[in-house]
C-alpha cells in the first residue's frame, strides 16, 4: 500500500503543496482566472453584503465622498480661501477626492477582507486572492457610482472635459488600482500575523492623503517650499515620488475641465506626466508581483492563523 | 482500486507565535526572549486510500489528526510533500461558519456552493433538494443571522453532502445538531459510504469510528502510530500517549 513513486494518474490532482515565495506565479494566477465565477460571487456578496439592513441602501456610496467634499469646500474653499483662486474649485477637490477614496477603500477594504473571512478560511479551499481580489472589484463599483457625480456637476458649472483630456483617465486609473492592490495584498498578509498593522496603516493612510495634492495644488506645493531652498527642492522632489500624488495629477488633466483654462496653469502639473505614470506603473506593477507573492506565501497559514 | 486520497511525506510543522504585536516583538528581541516556538503537526505522514475505503483518524488532542484533515481541505498548505485527491471534496469542517450573516439562506447556499466548486446551475437544480434536507423552507429568504445556530448547520451539512461529492471529510461534525437530525445525518452518510464515497472521519469516538469506517489510522504526536484494521486501532489509541505536543517541545 505505501509507495513511493511519484502519481502519474491522470485523475489524481494534486490539491496540496507548499507554497513557495518565488515561484507559482503561473499556477497562482491561472487558479484566480479559473475561479472567476466565484470572483464574481464574492463581489456580489461584497456588495449586497454591504449596504443590506440600512434605509439608504447604495446611496452610502455617495454620502461619504459628498459630505466630505462640502466639509472641504467649506474649510479649504470658504475659510481659506482657495476656492477664490482656483477655478472649478469643487471639481477640482472631487478629483482628488475621487482618487484618494478608492485607494483608501481598496487597502483598508483588503485587510478587513482577510480578517472578517476568518471561518471561511479555516473550512474551504479556495484561492486567498479572491478576498481581496472582490474587494477591489466592489470598489471600483462604487466608483463607477461616485465618479458620475462629476456629470452633476458638469451640468452646473456648463463645462465638458474634452475627449482628449479623458484619455488621462485610463492610465492615471490603472496605476491607482495596482498601487493600491499592491499596498493592500502585502498588508491585509502581514496584518494576520501582526495585527498593528491595521492601527499602521490607518495612521500611513492619512499622512498620505494630505501628501495628496487632493486638497491644494502643485502650484503651491513649489511656491511653500521656495522659502527653504535646496532643502525645499529635496522635498519637492521627494513629494512626487509619492505615486497617488501623480494618480490625483492624472485625474485633475482628465476630469477637471478648467485645467485647459490659462488662469488653471498655475495649478496643473507642468512636469512629464505621461512619463511618470508610465515609470510608476511599471514600478507598481513589480511591488504587485512581489506583494501577491509574499500574500500567497504567508496565506498557506490562513485557515490557522486568523 | 485507484487511489482517491495521497498523502506523500507530509510534514507540517507551525510556528506557534506568543507574541502578536510589533511591542512584543521588541521587547521579545531586546529581551533574547525567544517570540515562538516550532510546533511539528504532522511528521512524515504518508497514506494512500483506495476509492471507496473509510477511514477514521484517530488520536488525542495534538496528535496532528486535524491538521491532516486542514490539509485536505486545503485550508492549510503542508510545509513539505504532497497531497493528491481524486474528485470533489466536501469539507465537513465548522458546518455553517462560512455563511455570511446579512444574507439569506438561499444567497448563502448559492455562495456556499460556489465555494465548494459547484456551478450555480447545477445549484439550482438541487436547491429543492438541500432546502428539504436541511428543514429551512420557510426560512430560504431570511438572512442567516436570524437562523438558530442547528439550522445553518443543518444547512452547511445538506449543501456538502447535496453536491455529490467523491470525498468526504468529517471532523466531530456529528456532535452538532439534535438527535434526529444527526441519525438523518448519519444515514446520509452511509448512503454515500455505500454509493463507493471515499469517507475520512477525525473523532475522538473509538464507537462512532468503528461503527463507520473499516480502516483506521491512530496518530500520535504528529507520527502515524498505526495503519490498519479498524479492531487493532483501540488498543494503538489508547497506548498513545496522551501529553500535548505542544507542551512538550517548548
Amino acid at each position: 500500500m505505501r509507495t513511493a513513486t511519484p502519481v502519474n494518474d491522470p485523475g489524481l490532482r494534486l490539491i496540496n503543496a507548499p507554497a513557495s515565495l518565488w515561484r507559482g506565479t503561473v499556477n497562482d494566477s491561472r487558479d484566480v482566472w479559473e475561479s472567476r465565477e466565484l470572483l464574481r460571487a464574492f463581489t456580489a456578496r461584497e456588495l449586497r453584503a454591504r449596504y443590506k439592513g440600512s434605509t439608504l441602501g447604495w446611496a452610502w456610496a455617495l454620502v461619504r465622498p459628498l459630505v466630505m467634499l462640502l466639509v472641504y469646500g467649506l474649510a479649504v474653499g470658504v475659510f481659506l480661501g482657495a476656492g477664490r483662486q482656483t477655478p472649478q474649485f469643487m471639481i477640482f477637490i472631487y478629483c482628488g477626492l475621487l482618487a484618494w477614496t478608492l485607494f483608501s477603500t481598496i487597502v483598508t477594504g483588503a485587510i478587513g477582507s482577510v480578517v472578517a473571512n476568518g471561518a471561511l478560511l479555516s473550512r474551504a479551499s479556495f484561492p486567498r486572492l479572491l478576498l481581496p481580489l472582490s474587494v477591489l472589484a466592489a470598489a471600483l463599483v462604487d466608483f463607477l457610482l461616485q465618479a458620475s457625480v462629476l456629470l452633476v456637476a458638469y451640468a452646473v458649472f456648463q463645462d465638458l472635459p474634452t475627449l482628449s483630456a479623458l484619455l488621462w483617465l485610463p492610465p492615471a486609473l490603472l496605476l491607482l488600482v495596482v498601487f493600491a492592490l499592491a499596498v493592500g495584498l502585502f498588508f491585509s498578509a502581514v496584518n494576520v500575523y501582526v495585527r498593528d498593522v491595521g492601527f499602521l496603516v490607518d495612521i500611513g493612510l492619512t499622512v498620505g492623503f494630505w501628501l495628496t495634492p487632493v486638497l491644494y495644488s502643485y502650484g503651491q506645493v513649489v511656491q511653500g517650499a521656495k522659502d527653504f531652498g535646496v532643502a525645499g527642492e529635496v522635498a519637492t522632489g521627494l513629494y512626487m515620488l509619492n505615486p497617488m500624488a501623480n494618480v490625483v495629477f492624472g485625474f485633475h488633466n482628465a476630469l477637471w475641465p478648467a485645467v485647459e483654462t490659462a488662469e488653471a496653469r498655475a495649478f496643473a502639473f507642468p512636469g512629464q506626466l505621461e512619463l511618470r505614470l508610465a515609470v510608476f506603473t511599471v514600478a507598481s506593477l513589480l511591488l504587485l508581483w512581489l506583494a501577491a507573492r509574499v500574500f500567497v506565501r504567508l496565506s498557506a497559514n490562513f485557515g490557522q492563523e486568523v | 482500486m485507484p487511489v482517491a486520497i495521497r498523502f506523500e511525506h507530509v510534514n507540517k510543522s507551525f510556528r506557534i507565535s506568543q507574541t502578536k504585536t510589533v511591542k512584543e516583538h521588541l521587547l521579545g528581541v531586546a529581551g533574547h526572549r525567544r517570540s515562538s516556538v516550532v510546533l511539528d503537526a504532522v511528521k512524515d505522514l504518508h497514506l494512500d486510500v483506495p476509492v471507496g475505503e473509510s477511514v477514521a483518524l484517530l488520536g488525542h488532542n495534538g496528535s496532528g489528526k486535524s491538521t491532516t484533515l486542514k490539509m485536505l481541505a486545503g485550508t492549510i498548505a503542508p510545509s513539505s510533500g504532497r497531497v493528491y485527491a481524486r474528485g470533489r471534496i466536501a469539507p465537513l469542517l465548522e458546518l455553517g461558519a462560512g455563511f455570511h450573516p446579512d444574507l439569506t439562506g438561499r444567497e448563502n447556499v448559492f455562495m456556499n456552493s460556489a465555494i465548494l466548486g459547484i456551478r450555480r446551475d447545477e445549484v439550482a437544480r438541487r436547491l429543492e433538494e438541500i432546502v428539504d434536507f436541511a428543514e429551512v423552507a420557510d426560512f430560504l429568504d431570511t438572512p442567516v443571522k436570524f437562523y438558530s445556530s442547528g439550522m445553518a448547520v443543518r444547512l452547511g451539512f445538506a449543501i456538502a453532502v447535496n453536491v455529490e461529492p467523491e470525498i468526504l471529510l468529517v471532523d466531530e461534525v456529528l456532535a452538532v445538531g439534535d438527535e434526529s437530525f444527526q441519525d438523518k445525518c448519519l444515514g446520509r452518510m452511509a448512503q454515500l459510504q455505500s454509493d463507493g464515497r471515499t469517507v475520512v472521519l477525525v473523532t475522538h469516538a473509538l464507537k462512532q469510528a468503528e461503527a463507520f469506517c473499516s480502516r483506521a489510522v491512530v496518530l500520535d504526536h504528529g507520527r502515524t502510530q498505526y495503519d490498519g484494521p479498524i479492531e487493532g486501532a483501540a488498543q494503538a489509541y489508547h497506548d498513545s500517549s496522551r501529553v500535548p505536543a505542544a507542551e512538550a517541545s517548548s
